[in-house]
């Protein structure tokens, strides 16, 4: 059976958008599984070593032998135990695999953020990020007033041609000219 | 499969988990959330295709199923939680606590490489 691992998602924002897609199409068979792995020191040690002996593969002869001295060294070392937690959003359905790995402290918070916003469509219940936007669309507007003008003026300063831009303020002479 | 516990019961548990990672310097936490359906049985899924469609829009919210197991070999626990959906929001507040707090063997910051570059930027409070 070739099983080939899907790659991480480079950014847990992109995660979040990916799986919020997700869950919206399959809500019932999507599940999202939180992974929190601390790695003892014997088992980083075990990696350390495997990724060397791959490396050595890799280099030849003659940097092998310098390279030696520099892998004795570095056992000396301390260990750390080494933490990572991975998020995955998986449709047995659809064979969706979404995974997004950090190492961050900080990410806990941000990502079970994304958990709480995720389990809104996973209930059935509304969007809050759908509910957000129409709640930002009430304040918008302002703003909206504001930038819409200049967005107006720019195609009947182009249909005007150069009699009727010759009006305008100076700031729309200036766009024209960039 | 072991009854679903209280929320209470489900975090004070889950926090037993996190600390034994802690404590014993290696292991796993599997967490996984998943929508709690009744009605579908492992043989209603390869149901014909415009049944598929109707779980998007359910009559009412459906609850949240959320599982905790560990992968240690000695110990192995299996503990799940129902989320009613009213409780999300609640849940997720206590749930956010409990990992942050579980999850200390997460780096803090990365200080070394970037000491100059970053000194303030705490955002939790």
């Amino acid at each position: 059976m070739p099983s080939v691992n899907p790659p991480y998602l480079a950014t847990s924002q992109e995660w979040l958008q990916q799986s919020s897609l997700l869950l919206k199409a399959r809500p019932t068979t999507a599940r999202i599984t939180t992974k929190y792995s601390v790695l003892s020191p014997k088992a980083i040690d075990a990696k350390i070593q495997k990724s060397r002996a791959i490396s050595k593969k890799r280099k030849p002869k003659s940097e092998g032998k310098e390279a030696e001295p520099e892998a004795s060294d570095a056992p000396t070392k301390e260990i750390v135990p080494e933490a990572s937690l991975i998020v995955k959003t998986y449709c047995p359905e659809s064979g969706v695999c979404l995974k997004y790995k950090t190492a961050n402290e900080r990410e806990v918070g941000r990502l079970v953020a994304a958990l709480a916003t995720l389990g809104r469509p996973m209930a059935g219940l509304e969007d809050m990020a759908e509910d957000a936007t129409k709640a930002m669309d009430i304040d918008v507007p302002e703003a909206k007033a504001a930038a819409e003008p200049t967005k107006t003026t720019k195609p009947a300063q182009s249909g005007g041609g150069g009699g009727g831009g010759g009006g305008g303020g100076g700031k729309k002479k200036k766009k024209g000219k960039k | 499969m072991t009854e679903p516990k209280s929320h209470d019961e489900f975090f004070s548990t889950l926090s037993t988990l996190f600390d034994k990672t802690r404590t014993h310097g290696s292991g796993t936490v599997y967490l996984v959330q998943k929508r709690l359906s009744y009605s579908n049985s492992p043989s209603s899924s390869s149901t014909s295709s415009p049944d598929t469609l109707a779980d998007l829009t359910p009559a009412q919210p459906l609850p949240l199923l959320i599982r905790a197991s560990t992968s240690q070999s000695k110990t192995k626990t299996k503990l799940s939680t129902i989320v009613q959906p009213e409780d999300i929001e609640d849940f997720f507040v206590k749930y956010a606590e409990v990992c942050r707090g579980g999850m200390s063997g997460l780096k803090k910051r990365e200080r070394r490489k970037k000491k100059g570059k970053k000194a303030g930027g705490e955002k939790k409070g």
